[in-house]
């Protein structure tokens, strides 16, 4: 079994009244290689526990030159209003030296980051998130 | 890549582009490229000639991240 050690991201974020201490905040980033047959691109992607499949802007798919239109739909929705919608394209995630084949959505929609959710990407690894430590453990059998 | 397992402190290279597109240099150490959208901050950092960034989109500094309450 290979294990990735990787470190969480520090970024900015502006202190609420909540939480008036809270000048930055810690978020699971991984950087992320996403190939189709003919370019790549590399990100940062949020592991999101709570994404049902991994989802990705359309602007990387235009960028790999992905007819995004022409894939197969499915809507998402969550704790927000609205609704979006996603075109499902096969490509492949590569993280440092591990290749993982992804059926991921392409939204025109708004998202926040690159997200790798349950299918496309947690089905295929075991992931244990350390905070305390500021470290992800992502292994693959 | 930053992956000596030691924190990656993105926190004063972003500091300047929430709600853009940016493109980071390979060590994730700064930022080599930023635009409203994803295909002006690779046209940005090309004319650096900077070899295969790393690009990410720079979520709200002053929200809290929940799924899809953008």
């Amino acid at each position: 079994m290979a294990t990735l050690t990787i470190p969480y991201y520090k970024l900015p974020y502006k202190p609420s009244e909540a939480f008036p201490e809270e000048e930055n905040v810690w978020r699971p980033f991984v950087e992320v290689r996403i190939n189709n047959k003919t370019a790549h691109i590399d990100c940062l992607a949020l592991l999101d526990s709570g994404a049902d499949n991994c989802l990705f802007p359309a602007e990387i798919g235009e960028y790999l030159g992905v007819d995004i239109r022409k894939g197969k739909t499915k809507e998402f929705g969550g704790i927000g209003k609205g609704k979006i919608k996603a075109y499902f394209h096969d490509v492949l995630l590569r993280i440092e030296n591990i290749s993982f084949k992804c059926c991921a959505g392409f939204t025109y929609d708004r998202l926040p980051y690159v997200l790798l959710g349950q299918n496309g990407f947690f089905d295929q690894c075991i992931i244990s998130f350390d905070l305390p430590q500021r470290i992800i453990r992502i292994s693959v059998p | 890549m930053a992956r000596e397992n030691k924190v990656v402190d993105l926190t004063s290279a972003l500091s300047r582009y929430e709600g853009k597109w940016v493109a980071l240099s390979r060590d994730e150490k700064k930022v080599v490229g930023s635009g409203r959208t994803l295909k002006e901050a690779v046209r940005v950092a090309g004319k650096k000639n900077c070899k295969d960034p790393v690009y990410t989109q720079v979520f709200s500094f002053s929200k809290g991240l929940a799924p899809w309450l953008l």
